[in-house]
């Protein structure tokens, strides 16, 4: 990946992971450690299993979905963040160059997901399998931009082109997304009939914060996205120009001169993605607001 | 594989008595730098440095071809890849750089005792409940493991044969009631290793028998990484050829 | 001051299953206890409470006279060395010296302390020479000599131990009760399933089925039948065998429960030439 990809990829999965890290360490009580650990422990194993797909197409878990349902989104993303630890420090399995990028796709993007899905669904019977399908996809999606963001950024030296990324790994991972879905609400499905207990500490809102929970977690995801996309249409100018100018935003002045060279972008790109997440997260918070009777206070 | 035998040539290993935070800092660092390093012969540089620590680590190969050969995929795969998106170069590229990181890991992961690491990464202040996570984490995974394979040989005993993709019904149902079942019954063990440790005064903290303390040999030892790294990066640059 | 005491002590678990009911026990310092009862019957969940693992749904736990609560536990803990049934949920470390030295290492001792400690409990656990050997190679009877060891090490006044006798061959049981034997001057709770390592080892039997059947000297228990049955529970092969015979030749008198006991009895028949 591209330095800048890179860097921005940890500077992003650090920010929430530390918020995720001191929430859930307020609230989790001693006994939920050793069950967080099992559940990191049950995912890591099931992330090592191939399932074919059909067409002589194999894929894998993430499990972000099962994590969500059990714990929460927060705990979820501490619990990811642990097996991709895992993985690359004490298995050292190569994936530490990219634990940032990691971090934020499968232990903060597409927890995220999955949590939006459930509140919106509240009691479907479909809410398990589609966050876990939706998880996949979004993961698959903010995957396929770094790497076209790495290979425009650099020249071609890291990544691949986003004409050949996006559409595979979305195309490929639709399919793998239904595998997940299949597993994940299996899983939660035999749970639910032999050890209903272990599903206690589950996910499913009060239905009167479902739409804020869900308006919250897309908005991140969307704030996320846009770093990505901006990033991603940095370096082609004509773009990046149209939605400052739509965003009615001045260009700044450069701060990272000389290191790198497109640090001027980035500054812009920064200002406009906060002004426009601001925009846009405070639009639709409004119109749930809105649509929500009265309630009161819990 | 049983959870201690990764780390159970550690002690004998050559690299054991050096400091675990400074082995973590510096394989972190060489695993960074080979990440924003696209030269080839930097990066051949920092594939031979790594060989050369493994080689000279101690540590047997047999034990040693199967903690490689879990990061073997990711070797093979980005790189293939590359060849089949950007051509050769990029692909060689590709493969030395993960290759480098995977066998600096490797000399990490095979001298240093899990305690140990986890030590140093509490050092550099890592959360308790991170630390503790994963220190549970990766016993339970061993705890799932070795029920998985019990019931497998249940399974088999008594004529399942596993043929049939996912969407066959009658094996996904026994696939996922053997998940369930594994994971019911290692629950319950993995509530017993966690009590005996509660039970021996763990109490979240992470303590090794010896104070953390760098000495020279560790002084030696950033000195050799630090040597190597500026040479790569001047490789790259283009101010030593 | 009672080394444990529980007054009132109910326990549920979180499924709603009562595990245990009204238990009432004050154990003194230095007492040797055998805990017994059938499968089921709540002696883990009770070792669990004594030694500060669990906190009672209802009642009050004291262990050396603290009162156990969430805020206490872990404190308490320290006071109770409990040995587990299966040696491979307790050894831990790949290094048998690491792993004995794990717990004199989280009570914050220092090195030579740690280093003292450790080599006295290898040497009592009978495993001179295992220090560097990885436990997961070790039979089922070795790793249980580490996980005592592990114990030991702690040198904690209260010893709770969960069926220390299973599995092991008839030798590593002898080794096992030689070492409880020569732990002078500790508060002991066996559970088991052997009442023969009890008979040798305690004086005390409690009998738990849910809540306390009985209460008292082992010499008693062997007199009530009722509890014994109701327990699941059956006299091991030397008093059943002198019961029988004091039946036949009408002899009268306590019940000898060891080989030594019985040898005495049947010593005082004058043997017919």
């Amino acid at each position: 990946m591209d330095p800048a990809v890179f860097l921005a990829g940890w500077a992003v999965g650090a920010v929430v992971l530390a918020v995720a890290l001191t929430k859930v360490n307020r609230t989790v009580d001693e006994k939920a450690v050793p069950l967080m650990a099992l559940l990191a422990a049950g995912i890591f194993v099931a992330q090592m299993l191939n399932f074919p797909v059909g067409m002589g197409v194999s894929g894998h878990l993430i499990g972000a979905a099962l994590a969500v349902y059990m714990l929460g989104p927060l705990a979820a993303m501490v619990v990811m963040t642990v097996i991709l630890l895992i993985q690359g420090l004490v298995f050292g399995d190569g994936g530490l160059t990219a634990l940032g990028l990691n971090i934020l796709n499968m232990a903060i993007i597409a927890p995220l997901t999955a949590w939006g899905v459930l509140s919106l669904a509240g009691k479907a019977k479909w809410s398990v399998p589609v966050a876990g399908w939706a998880s996949v996809m979004t993961a698959a999606t903010a995957c396929a931009l770094e790497l076209a963001a790495s290979h425009t950024l650099s020249g071609g030296a890291y990544g691949i082109s986003g004409t050949l990324a996006i559409p595979t790994m979305l195309g490929y991972h639709a399919l793998i997304g239904v595998g997940e879905a299949i597993i994940t609400g299996g899983v939660v499905a035999y749970l639910a009939k032999v050890a209903p207990e272990t599903l206690r500490a589950g996910a499913v809102p009060v239905p009167r914060k479902r739409y804020a929970n869900a308006a919250l977690g897309i908005m991140v995801l969307f704030a996320i996205g846009l770093v990505l996309f901006f990033m991603f249409s940095a370096s082609m100018g004509d773009g990046l120009e149209t939605v400052m100018d739509l965003a009615g935003v001045e260009e700044g002045e450069p701060l990272f001169g000389g290191l790198m060279s497109y640090g001027e972008n980035y500054l812009a790109a920064l200002v406009a993605g906060v002004v426009g997440f601001a925009a846009v997260f405070i639009a639709v918070f409004a119109y749930f607001r809105r649509s929500r009777p009265a309630r009161q206070e819990e | 594989m049983n959870h201690a035998e990764i780390d159970q040539y550690s002690t004998r290993s050559r690299w054991y008595r050096f400091d675990p935070r400074v082995k973590l800092a510096c394989v972190v660092g060489l695993v960074l730098v080979a990440a924003l390093t696209r030269d080839l012969a930097s990066l051949l540089l920092l594939f031979a440095f790594s060989s050369a620590l493994v080689l000279a680590s101690g540590v047997p190969l047999r034990h040693l071809r199967s903690v490689l050969a879990l990061a073997a995929p990711f070797v093979v795969f980005p790189a293939l890849a590359l060849l089949l998106t950007n051509g050769p170069l990029p692909a060689l590229a590709m493969a030395l750089r993960v290759a480098a990181s995977v066998l600096a890991l490797a000399v990490l992961t095979t001298t240093t005792p899990m305690f140990h690491l986890l030590r140093a990464l509490r050092w550099y202040r890592m959360p308790a409940l991170l630390s503790s996570l994963v220190l549970f984490t990766y016993r339970f995974i061993f705890v799932l493991l070795d029920e998985l394979e019990r019931m497998s040989l249940a399974r088999r005993a008594r004529g399942f044969t596993g043929r049939g993709h996912l969407l066959s019904r009658e094996v996904f149902r026994t696939l996922s009631f053997t998940a369930g079942m594994t994971f019911v019954r290692a629950h319950a063990r993995a509530m017993r290793i966690y009590d005996a440790l509660l039970a021996r005064g763990y109490s979240g903290e992470v303590r090794t028998l010896s104070e953390l303390r760098a000495g020279p040999r560790d002084v030696a030892f950033i000195v050799m990484f630090l040597t190597i790294g500026a040479l790569s990066v001047l490789l790259q640059t283009g101010a030593l050829t | 001051m009672n080394a444990i005491q529980l007054n009132d002590v109910s326990y549920t678990y979180d499924d709603g299953s009562v595990a245990l009911r009204d238990i009432n026990i004050a154990i003194d310092r230095g007492e040797r206890v055998a805990l017994v009862g059938p499968n089921g019957a709540g002696k883990s969940t009770l070792l669990h409470l004594m030694s500060a693992l669990y906190i009672p749904t209802s009642g009050r736990v004291v262990i050396e006279g603290e009162e156990v609560t969430r805020r206490t536990a872990e404190k308490a803990r320290l006071n109770v060395g409990f040995l587990f049934q299966d040696p491979d949920d307790q050894v831990f470390m790949p290094r048998v010296y690491d792993d004995v030295a794990f717990g004199p290492i989280n009570l914050r001792l220092g090195p030579e302390e740690v280093r003292l400690r450790v080599e006295q409990a290898i040497a009592m656990a009978g495993i001179r020479g295992y220090e560097e050997r990885a436990p997961h190679h070790l039979s089922f009877g070795e790793k249980k000599r580490v996980a005592i060891a592990g114990i030991l090490a702690m040198r904690s006044p209260i010893l709770l131990l969960d069926e220390p006798t299973a599995n092991l061959d008839p030798q590593g049981r002898r080794d096992l009760v030689n070492i409880l034997e020569s732990q002078e001057g500790k508060t002991m709770v066996l559970a088991t399933h052997d009442l023969s390592v009890a008979f040798e080892l305690t004086d005390r039997v409690i009998v738990l089925k849910r809540t306390v059947l009985y209460d008292g000297s082992i010499r008693g228990l062997v007199e009530r039948p009722d509890i014994l049955a109701e327990a699941r529970l059956e006299l091991p092969s030397v008093p059943r065998l002198m019961e029988r015979w004091m039946q036949r030749t009408g002899r009268a008198g306590p019940l000898p429960l060891t080989i030594d006991e019985a040898l005495a009895a049947l010593d005082g028949c004058a043997p017919r030439s």
